[in-house]
């Protein structure tokens, strides 16, 4: 993975992680529309020069939170309540659009988007092993929690293709084309044979895990080496500072609005 | 001096009545290479897990009876940290104890829980990936390896830990015949320098033999049955074994006819046999074919998403009366072709003729599991109460009639899955890797099955991997490869085919490689 070697990629996982984590909570805060473009647009610029990630990657996730997105810059348009005597900019029979819902409904899903792309950025440069190792060495996550985690990574795909199996195998039982009440029943009835095997693989996974000492270990040592290293200090003062700019730039321009508890426009 | 020695060991897991190992008393000396061998339930994973003491300090068991010595001290008050230094344990299932994404990562796991400082660990991780022959052209996800390649993973995660002794327990149930040669002869470059003690516990007898020195077999119970010298314990107990279930060498049968006392170890040695005696191959004798079951023309299928078709322009006919084999590397799209005929999967284009009801049982029994109770898994179809409880009887499962599916053991559950299947009498029965992870016994039953099948008129297909299996038991094999039809004609003709062996990744069983051996001698020396 070219992307696990480039600057991004190198960064520290942990250190990476809590950045997008600070600059998520702080766009969370940011009600008009612009400010999250800013945002986005900066962060795939960082992740195409700096992460020699490919941005269609992002096209397939970010799309499933487009059309999410779509859905509340429409119930915004034509549910927000706002002042009666703001002029609607359409209506529809009883459907009124106003133009502050609209902008708050946009508002809301580039934000979604702009954290979206913030989260896959990070997906996509990190290595997980690196990170699940970096949260245990610079972060003290238990390596109890940890190791486990990174096992379980590695199961996702295998339930995945088993759950294909076994609703083949169920199909074959026949009842798998019955429709409402049935097709609940027949799902239900898929689920039996996935716990069980999941269940019993895990526990073999377990087990292996102790044979090799998992269990037994007082002091456990690490292959990988994971200091923070300057260049993670520098990369984190400049995120930071690249986010104070982007929303300090966002405030001169007058486009910057930020939440002030209400949950309407 | 004994490496290790189990004492008068009787062990019962949780929720079980009976116990896996009764009072048993077993030597495994230092530096020895022993093979364990007993029917499927007879405790030899139980003792694999009291060896490197995993019973009882992370797995908890009845520990009834007896104890376990590992260097002279007692597994139950050594502490679990200290064992795993002694004994190592490779699992069947390499997916089912890989822990990490990384190669390197993996053979690193062991050592870091040791606290093996990291500059020696990449010491003993070069080491380890040298004598599993993980070259430096091994991809370094383990994602991307082969299930051959992924099980020398964890051996060589094993080996870096040093340990002693090492357990293999059935490290090539799951994989494919090449795949298992492979992790095999990694096994036996581990037996020449005698630095280990080695236990094996393995079905592919014939392979093993030469690496071996001495066998212990377990009987139902978890008790020892036979224990010595491997000539010894195959020749003179041949009864007992097959009794038992448990397999024994192919060439065992050679020793026997030529009143030898000692088993070939190679297929060499066994083709001499052959030639000394002039013995032929037997195959199954072919049927006359009935009508045709089940016919397919130009038959494509791509799978959702799949970037290529899994099955491509396969023509071919099956007929009463005939048991077809299947056979081909993983991902040749041999269970694809068998679910389109037997009308599971429907192809886009018309393709598949079917004249009469198919059947088809999927490779996990318990995939197939939709009742509560044995006799509901076959009251589940249109069954009537009469015909549930015949399937029941001949199928051995009457007394077990009420019991949870998912409680049988290993074969109870294949031969349930195969009982349901037959609920509707079908003319065509598709059995996808019928003999996987299934001991002798029970692949016996499975074969006297398959033949009686056969013999009343229907037709049975076969998918697998099990070229032993299928030289006993097809009339006929279609050999598959990229989804295309490679090979088609009786085992005879194919196993005289080397090519197309080869291409289609399949090995000879260990019988059939000595007759072919004797043939190319005796065509040399005419």
């Amino acid at each position: 993975m070219t992307a696990w070697s480039s600057l991004l990629g190198r960064r520290d996982p942990v250190v990476k992680f809590a950045l997008t984590l600070i600059v998520s909570l702080a766009l969370v805060l940011v009600i008009d529309p612009v400010t999250p473009l800013l945002f986005l647009g900066t962060t795939f610029l960082a992740a195409a020069l700096l992460g020699r990630v490919g941005l269609g990657a992002y096209a397939r996730a970010l799309g499933v939170l487009a059309i999410v997105g779509l859905g509340f810059v429409w119930s915004n348009a034509v549910l927000a309540t706002v002042a009666t005597d703001t002029p609607p900019l359409a209506v529809w029979g009883p459907i009124r659009v106003t133009e502050p819902g609209l902008r708050f409904g946009i508002a809301i899903a580039l934000r979604g988007l702009a954290i979206g792309a913030l989260s896959l950025t990070f997906v996509f440069t990190t290595d997980p092993t690196r990170f699940a190792v970096s949260l245990v060495r610079n972060a003290r996550l238990s390596p109890r929690i940890a190791y486990p985690l990174v096992a379980a990574y590695r199961f996702l795909p295998f339930l995945t293709d088993e759950y294909a199996q076994i609703h083949l195998a169920q199909r074959v039982r026949g009842g798998a084309d019955a429709r409402g009440l049935g097709a609940l029943r027949t799902r239900a009835r898929e689920v039996v044979p996935l716990f069980a095997t999941a269940i019993r693989r895990a526990t073999r996974i377990a087990v292996a895990m102790d044979a090799r000492g998992f269990a037994g270990a007082t002091a456990r040592t690490y292959y990988r080496e994971t200091p923070i290293a300057t260049a993670d200090v520098v990369f984190a003062v400049a995120t930071i500072a690249l986010t104070l700019g982007l929303l300090f730039l966002s405030a001169s321009a007058g486009w910057l609005r930020i939440w002030d508890g209400r949950f309407s426009a | 001096m004994p490496f290790a020695s189990v004492e008068a060991l009787t062990v019962r897991h949780i929720g079980r009545r009976a116990p896996a190992l009764r009072a048993l008393d077993l030597e495994w000396h230092e530096g020895e290479r022993l093979l364990l061998l007993g029917p499927s339930g007879s405790g030899k994973s139980t003792l694999a897990l009291c060896l490197d003491g995993v019973i009882p300090h992370s797995l908890d068991a009845h520990w009834e009876s007896g104890r376990v010595l590992v260097g002279g001290r007692d597994t139950r008050t050594t502490p679990a940290r200290d064992l795993v230094r002694d004994v190592g344990v490779l699992f069947q299932d390499p997916e089912a104890q890989l822990v990490m994404l990384e190669v390197d990562d993996e053979i690193a796991f062991g050592l870091e829980n040791l606290g093996i400082p990291p500059a020696e660990m990449r010491a003993r991780i070069a080491a380890a990936r040298e004598l599993t022959s993980l070259g430096p052209d091994t991809p370094s996800l383990v994602a991307e390896l082969s299930g051959g390649t992924k099980q020398r993973v964890t051996l060589a995660s094993i080996l870096a830990m040093r340990p002693r002794g090492i357990v293999l327990d059935e490290p090539t149930a799951t994989l494919d015949p090449v795949a298992a040669r492979d992790v095999l002869a990694a096994f036996a470059a581990l037996t020449e320098d005698r630095e280990r003690s080695l236990l094996l516990i393995e079905h592919r007898v014939d392979e093993v033999l030469r690496h071996i020195d001495r066998v212990a077999v377990l009987d139902d119970d978890g008790r020892l049955a036979i224990d010595g010298d491997p000539d010894r314990v195959f020749l003179s107990n041949a009864a007992q074994l097959e009794r038992l279930g448990v397999w024994e060498p192919e060439y065992a049968a050679l020793a026997r006819g030529a009143g030898t006392s000692r088993i070939p170890r190679t297929t060499g040695e066994a083709a001499d046999l052959i030639a000394t005696h002039g013995w032929d191959e037997t195959f199954p004798r072919s049927h006359v074919p009935g009508n045709v079951v089940v016919e397919a023309h130009g038959l494509d299928y791509r799978w959702p998403r799949a970037r290529r078709e899994a099955v491509s322009g396969v023509d071919l006919e099956i007929r009463r009366g005939e048991c077809v084999a299947i056979v081909g590397p993983n991902g040749a799209g041999k269970s694809t072709l068998g679910l389109l005929l037997a009308g599971v999967l429907i192809p886009e284009r018309a393709g598949v003729v079917l004249h009469g009801r198919a059947a088809y049982v999927f490779q996990y029994p318990e995939h197939q599991f939709v009742a509560q109770t044995v006799r509901d898994e076959l009251l589940f179809g249109d069954a009537s109460p009469q015909r549930a409880s015949e399937l029941l009887e001949r199928f051995g499962l009457t007394a077990l009639a009420e019991a949870n599916p998912y409680s049988l053991s290993h074969g109870e559950k294949r031969r349930l899955s195969v009982a349901t299947a037959l609920v509707s009498d079908p003319e065509l029965l598709v059995l996808d890797e019928p003999t996987f992870g299934q001991d002798r016994r029970n692949t016996r039953v499975l074969g006297a099955l398959v033949d009686q099948r056969v013999e009343d008129g229907a037709a049975v297909v076969l998918i697998t991997h099990d070229l032993s299996f299928v030289a006993r038991h097809a009339t006929r094999v279609i050999a598959l490869n990229d989804g295309r039809v490679a090979f088609q004609g009786t085992p005879r003709e194919l196993f005289e085919r080397p090519e197309v062996m080869r291409a289609c990744r399949l090995l000879l069983p260990p019988l059939a490689a000595a007759f072919a051996a004797a043939r190319t001698q005796r065509l040399v020396n005419a």
